[in-house]
């Protein structure tokens, strides 16, 4: 009797000390935080596929405010980006852009479930006030099924309350 | 000549004028009103105050009272009084109502002069708390007094009616023995407009739920005046009015015997105006089934006292005479009161088993108790006693008049147990309102807002067992939002069960829905569902779900 609870105890112990295994799951952004208005490097980090299938396909969506995208081509995948018109216009540098990219697309390509990848983009983050939290919904196509990063939290609450969050990063003051 | 034909246009306008006013004011086929939808419905957790709350109802009504307190339990001052709206009562709410606990509480009349009255519950941002309800104290004493009441109008009203109808049709004209009972027939007429008024007040009184120490001011009278009550008050006076007349005039022209006969049918009108046998479906047989058997309760109730006083005054070969005419009317009478009456009841009680189970055949049966007896004793007049007075003479007249005033006192017991059948429930409403709650299946329904986008989320039994989840949603404009994927996850964090996932199907525009949804446990549950808007959207819900035993 007492081996047995002993068994058990045991066994609670080894499963509460595994780490929440849907955390590493998540496709989340390397870089959590970056100064508004900056130039940022924005690295999606793939840890996993879905329901253990290879990925073929990764779609981030540009929200509104991030202009001047730039995506990082990948060996293996055909990068595609659809453009679209923002909202304002934006001043870069000495120009006014009205437009820009809004949809980047890597596809074709197969990782592994059991293989990590990074796919990345330039962006200037948004000129808002510090403390805001820019999300970048993102869709992930496997071999089969579909996870789609896209929650956008509510306000007061974060990322861990919810099961598929959109990757984000906050911004910071300016320096 | 003249006078006659003056005479029979008076009757005849009389005879006209009170089914005129009852079927004018009276529409299609009504019964107890019963609250068939609230919206919002009651028990709901509302993310923002409603504008309005509707109540429908299965039949026109009009509202008496209607009270909205605020979660501080006081309250709250409506912008615009309730209107309604062909059996829709509509209650405009103020604009900002604090987070919380409201509770609408309203007390409406249909159309057979009973109030029905009931509080829905929602809650603003919080789950309501049923705690704060509290339940109308019925006013026992008031309803006390209106039955009493109600049986001394019946009684008053009938006997007046009736006894000019014995004196029309029993005594004839030139009768002297009508000499000696006008008096005691027009202090009848009287006391008869007495309990009419009086009656009209305490159906106020009744209907607004209020203290007897409310007859003293004027809404109460107001109310009653504005129900069926008071259309039937109104058809009652002007037929004593017109027995009043026909008393005064009977002995100079036939016009007074019309008009004593027109008053008596005036009087049974008037009783078919309001109350619940005149009510029931259908209607075309119900009223003049009522018309009928207060027609011949009125004449059986108001020979009584002249009976009496033929037995105690006249010779006993007049009273004999007398006697057996008014026998071989009776006997019509009663016949036709039973075959009336029997219908009434079958209308009224449809299921035997009603009889013993509700309060209302539990009276009913009491009556017919009553009825038996008085039937009785009534027979035994008829075929015992009636043809001993040309054998015995005095002894009989003595005996006779005895059973006359134990058949007094029997009928004012059958008086009672009528007017308290008036004052409870029939089974048939009841029946109603059962089947109303019951078409209504128990579940739980909560309108939320993401973002802009309304959404009414609905769980239907909300019990343990196989449930059926249905989701509608808009876009931010209000039409129907065609998502690509919905789905909801049910979960019961407090029993530590696995979420229950489950994949809406769309069942209509804007409506996604999935049967079959096993909750083993009832407690708190909470429901969350995603609504894919477009790829990279998605909607989130979140609600608690209240599952009961």
């Amino acid at each position: 009797m007492i081996r047995e609870i002993r068994g058990a105890l045991v066994a609670a112990a080894v499963l509460a000390c595994l780490p929440s295994a849907s955390a590493l799951a998540h496709t989340t952004l390397e870089v959590k935080q970056a100064p508004a208005g900056s130039l940022y490097k924005a690295v999606l980090r793939v840890g996993h596929g879905c329901e253990g299938t290879a990925t073929t396909t990764l779609r981030v969506q540009i929200p509104e405010g991030v202009i001047a995208v730039k995506p990082m081509p990948k060996a293996g995948w055909t990068l595609t980006t659809k453009e679209g018109q923002y909202a304002q216009a934006y001043d870069y540098y000495d120009e006014k852009l009205t437009k820009g990219v809004t949809e980047i697309t890597w596809t074709g390509g197969n990782l592994a479930d059991a293989h990590y990848d990074e796919f990345v983009f330039r962006a200037k983050l948004p000129d808002a006030k510090p403390g805001t939290v820019v999300y970048f919904p993102v869709v992930q196509e496997c071999e089969k099924g579909v996870h789609r990063w896209i929650e956008i939290p509510e306000p007061g609450k974060t990322d861990h309350d919810y099961k598929e969050p959109a990757p984000g990063v906050t911004l910071t003051a300016k320096p | 000549m003249r006078r006659r034909i003056a005479g029979w246009l008076a009757a005849l306008l009389v005879l006209l004028a009170a089914p005129a006013m009852v079927l004018l004011a009276a529409p299609a086929a009504w019964a107890h009103a019963v609250l068939v939808e609230a919206v919002p419905p009651d028990g709901a957790r509302l993310d923002r105050p409603p504008a309005e709350v509707s109540l429908r109802f299965n039949e026109p009504v009009s509202p008496v009272s209607v009270r909205v307190l605020g979660p501080d339990g006081t309250e709250i001052a409506l912008p615009a009084p309730p209107t309604a709206d062909d059996g829709t009562l509509r209650i405009a709410l103020p604009s900002a109502l604090a987070a919380g606990t409201h509770v609408v509480s309203f007390r409406v009349v249909s159309a057979d002069g009973h109030p029905v009255a009931g509080s829905v519950l929602f809650g603003v941002g919080a789950a309501p708390d049923r705690g704060a309800v509290h339940a109308d104290e019925a006013r026992n004493s008031t309803l006390l007094a209106a039955a009493v009441v109600r049986a001394v109008h019946y009684g008053s009203l009938l006997a007046a009616a009736g006894g000019g109808l014995f004196l029309a049709w029993v005594l004839g004209r030139w009768s002297p023995v009508g000499r000696r009972l006008r008096p005691g027939l027009c202090l009848g007429v009287g006391i008869a407009a007495l309990a009419v008024v009086l009656n009209v007040g305490l159906a106020g009184a009744v209907l607004e739920g209020a203290p007897l120490a409310a007859l003293a001011g004027a809404s109460v009278w107001k109310t009653g005046v504005g129900s069926t009550t008071g259309l039937s008050a109104a058809v009652a006076l002007l037929s004593l009015i017109a027995v009043a007349l026909g008393l005064a005039l009977e002995e100079r022209s036939a016009a007074g015997t019309a008009l004593l006969v027109g008053g008596a049918v005036g009087a049974a009108l008037a009783l078919t105006a309001t109350g619940h046998a005149a009510t029931a479906d259908p209607r075309w047989l119900s009223a003049p089934l009522v018309a009928l058997h207060t027609l011949s309760v009125a004449f059986w109730i108001g020979s009584f006292w002249p009976l009496a006083v033929v037995l105690r005054t006249e010779p006993v070969a007049e009273s004999s005479r007398i006697l057996r005419r008014f026998s071989g009317l009776a006997t019509l009478a009663v016949a036709v009161l039973v075959f009336a009456g029997a219908g009434l009841s079958v209308l009224q009680l449809a299921d035997p088993r009603a009889i013993v189970g509700t309060a209302y055949g539990q009276i009913w049966l009491g009556k017919m108790v009553c009825v038996l007896v008085l039937l009785a004793l009534a027979a035994f007049n008829r075929w015992r006693l009636t043809p001993a007075l040309d054998e015995t003479g005095t002894l009989a007249a003595a005996r006779l008049r005895g059973s006359v005033y134990t058949e007094m006192v029997v009928a004012a017991l059958v008086l009672l147990f009528t007017a308290g059948m008036g004052t409870t429930p029939p089974p048939r409403t009841q029946a109603m309102s059962e089947a109303g709650a019951e078409a209504a299946p128990a579940g739980y329904t909560t309108v939320l807002s993401v973002k802009g986008r309304p959404a009414v989320i609905t769980v239907t039994p909300a019990r343990p067992g196989p449930n059926r989840v249905e989701m509608q949603v808009a876009q931010r404009d209000g039409t129907p939002l065609n998502a690509m994927e919905v789905s909801a996850e049910l979960a019961l964090p407090s029993a530590g069960i696995e979420p229950i996932t489950r994949t809406l199907k769309a069942v209509g525009p804007g409506v996604y829905a999935v049967d079959g949804v096993q909750l083993p446990l009832p407690g708190a549950w909470t429901v969350r569902v995603d609504v894919l808007v477009s790829d990279f959207e998605k909607a989130l819900y979140r609600t608690e779900l209240p599952v009961g035993r």
